[in-house]
């Protein structure tokens, strides 16, 4: 009798402890979203841009573990048109071409390092709880134009692009935040930025790039293809509960750079969840090239972050984000501009 | 324009010997400007006290009409003999196509004031592909800068990519002496080397009857007493500058591309890297060398800065190296 008491007792105690574990998973399950994020970066060391490709998605689609991938931002820094092909042929052989969108940039960083020489970082996105939709805005006609010469046509130009982009993508349900890509170097990105503001509004979250702007190196992506003179959105959309928090701080020494990484980063992670999903980094090619060593931006941010957390960083012509200067319009959350590093953290309580 | 410059510099001299007899308590050079004025760099330079004494003093700067300095008076404090940089912003400022920016400071030392004007340019290679082929199409998104010698007028045009620095050289000049028409020839002998640290890539091309030739001087391994000795140029060719020598109208086009295969563990070929490059023209039948260096008014003379070869115009040089950038494409 004891012991069947003792018995009974035990089962008792067992059937509690599944049915609590399972509502407490539950609880978790709600508050945990299914939303993925992962990055993977290869460096080309043997003038084989192919098989990079090939490596850097593979690499992608091990990191992302059994999840879907949704979109896949792609930051590419192989020189001419030839070699950078091939890469992205390399990658289409094994991701779907549709789901790649992004711009050729002047190098990534990861979790993993950084790079500027022929190098390709992927930010995969997936999971049941995230949906991202892309758009396409293509002969743009401002790329050659030059603001000394033009800047009433290139205003005219990048308001619309970005206000086609926003356009195709405001009808998104629950639509959380939008990354950028554009042939519209700063300080061309700010007209892209207010053409976007023009339909979302001023306080959308927004971030993202301006491609590199070398001759034969501006290239844009999506859908797998490259495009010149052209913008590309990527809007992510999620019912679930996630925080977006922002910030974006300019430097232009070395001492600067370092230490606005460090406070761009914590900023952005006060205002942040604890569950972070993802860090974002756009950041500005001459912020890098005043570093004496160019990985110390990168040891900044991992002074704040940690080095488990998901990181997806690339260095720009202009970055789209909080803007850290005096003489901006004060009702925006964000805006065009240069020498800035860009933090986003997507993040759940 | 030529007369304005002109009319520029009598008139700062004559500034400078009515304000103060004697030799100059103070010296002070400018140095080039990093990226275009549009793009807000820093107006940078030095002062030298020249005197056993501590002095103070107020510097009055005046920059062309289309910039806007962020202050245009600075008070410096320095001990006997010592040199101290100083770097003012721009807060706006635009380009000019000649690449040459008429910058003036009045020193004030004790009473006495001492004017030095300088022609500053942008010494910087917007990123570039191009081929050494004797056609020049594909300098024009390039930064020029020039300097007039004893025995003429030299431009430099430069450009970069992740395999190459490109240099192309355009020296007026009445004749060419080529390799093997008599002892000493033509040359253009030019150095790369990292912002800091000693090693440094030195090379020197000459115009042959076939072609041309290029011939590395100095790599990170040349030692000192090797760079001192002058050497034949047999046995120092080298396949890392492809050279193309032409010559139009008085003018010998030098058109260079140096492969960064070897220098890129000194000097990383990305956007925004300074490095350090220096080049002297012989002339060899005006007995000449140009220097870069005497242009930019450098204060030193160094008389080891680049190496010597058998063929060479000698002369003292000096310190040779300037700041140069690697910027991305202009437009």
């Amino acid at each position: 009798m004891q012991r069947n008491r003792i018995f009974i007792c035990a089962v008792l105690s067992f059937v509690t402890l599944l049915f609590l574990g399972a509502t407490l998973s539950s609880v978790l399950a709600a508050e945990q979203p299914d939303i993925v994020f992962a990055t993977a970066m290869v460096e080309d060391e043997d003038g084989k841009p192919r098989e990079a490709g090939i490596a850097v998605a593979k690499a992608l689609l091990k990191n992302m573990g059994d999840t879907k991938l949704k979109a896949v931002y792609i930051s590419e820094c192989f020189e001419d048109e030839e070699f950078k092909t091939a890469m992205l042929d390399g990658i289409k052989s094994v991701l779907p071409a549709k789901l790649i969108f992004g711009n050729s940039t002047y190098g990534s960083f990861t979790q993993d390092g950084m790079s500027d020489f022929d190098c390709v970082a992927l930010l995969g996105m997936g999971g049941k709880d995230l949906e991202v939709k892309i758009a396409l805005a293509e002969k743009i006609g401002a790329s050659k134009l030059t603001l000394e010469n033009d800047e009433a046509e290139i205003k005219k130009k990048l308001e619309a692009a970005g206000a086609n982009i926003a356009k195709q993508l405001e009808k998104c349900p629950n639509a959380k935040v939008l990354y950028l890509a554009a042939d519209a170097h700063s300080p061309k990105n700010t007209f892209f930025v207010d053409g976007i503001q023009s339909v979302l509004g001023k306080k959308f979250p927004m971030t993202g790039g301006s491609a590199n702007k070398n001759a034969g190196q501006t290239f844009i992506y999506y859908e797998g293809k490259a495009y010149k003179d052209a913008a590309v959105g990527a809007m992510l959309c999620t019912k679930a509960k996630v925080k977006i928090a922002m910030s974006g701080r300019l430097a232009k020494d070395n001492d600067a750079v370092i230490a606005t990484a460090i406070d761009g980063a914590k900023e952005a992670l006060a205002a942040s969840g604890k569950n972070v999903l993802l860090m974002t980094v756009f950041d500005c090619s001459g912020r890098r090239s005043r570093l004496k060593k160019v990985s110390d931006e990168l040891v900044a941010i991992q002074s704040q972050l940690g080095k488990k957390a998901t990181l997806f960083g690339c260095y720009n012509a202009g970055e789209i984000g909080p803007l850290d200067v005096e003489e901006k319009d004060k009702e925006a959350l964000c805006g065009g501009g240069g020498w800035h590093a860009m933090f986003t953290v997507i993040s759940t309580e | 324009m030529k007369k304005i410059t002109l009319a520029f510099i009598l008139l700062a001299t004559l500034t400078t010997s009515a304000l103060a007899e004697g030799p100059d308590p103070v010296k002070l050079r400018f140095s080039s400007l990093g990226v275009l004025p549009v793009s807000l760099p820093f107006l940078t330079g030095e002062v030298q006290n020249c005197t056993d004494q501590a002095i103070t003093a107020t510097v009055e700067l005046a920059a062309p009409e289309t910039w806007k300095l962020h202050k245009n008076s600075l008070t410096l404090t320095l001990e006997p003999k010592a040199r101290v940089p100083f770097a003012v912003k721009l807060e706006s400022g635009r380009n000019a196509s000649a690449n040459a920016y008429p910058v003036t400071a009045k020193v004030t030392v004790s009473g006495k004031s001492y004017s030095f004007a300088q022609q500053v340019p942008v010494t910087s290679a917007p990123y570039y592909k191009v081929t050494a082929d004797g056609k020049f199409d594909d300098w024009k998104e390039s930064i020029p800068v020039s300097f007039t010698a004893k025995s003429g007028k030299t431009t430099l045009s430069t450009h970069w990519n992740r395999r190459t620095f490109s240099l192309l050289f355009a020296v007026e000049e009445e004749k060419l002496v080529r390799q093997g028409e008599a002892e000493a020839i033509d040359a253009v002998q030019f150095a790369i080397a990292p912002v800091e640290g000693k090693e440094r890539f030195e090379y020197l091309v000459v115009a042959t009857k076939e072609g041309a030739q290029a011939y590395q001087l100095v790599d990170p391994d040349t030692t000192p007493e090797t760079i001192a000795q002058k050497r034949a140029l047999k046995g120092l060719e080298t396949d890392a500058v492809d050279v193309v020598v032409t010559r139009k109208e008085g003018v010998t086009y030098y058109e260079c591309n140096v492969s960064f295969s070897k220098i890129r563990d000194y000097v990383r070929p990305t956007e925004g890297r300074e490095f350090r490059l220096g080049y002297i023209v012989h002339d060899a039948d005006k007995k000449d060398v140009r220097q870069w260096s005497v242009f930019m008014k450098k204060f030193d003379k160094k008389p080891n800065t680049f190496a010597h070869w058998l063929g060479e115009t000698s002369a003292t040089l000096y310190d040779g190296r300037t700041k140069w950038g690697m910027c991305s494409s202009r437009f």
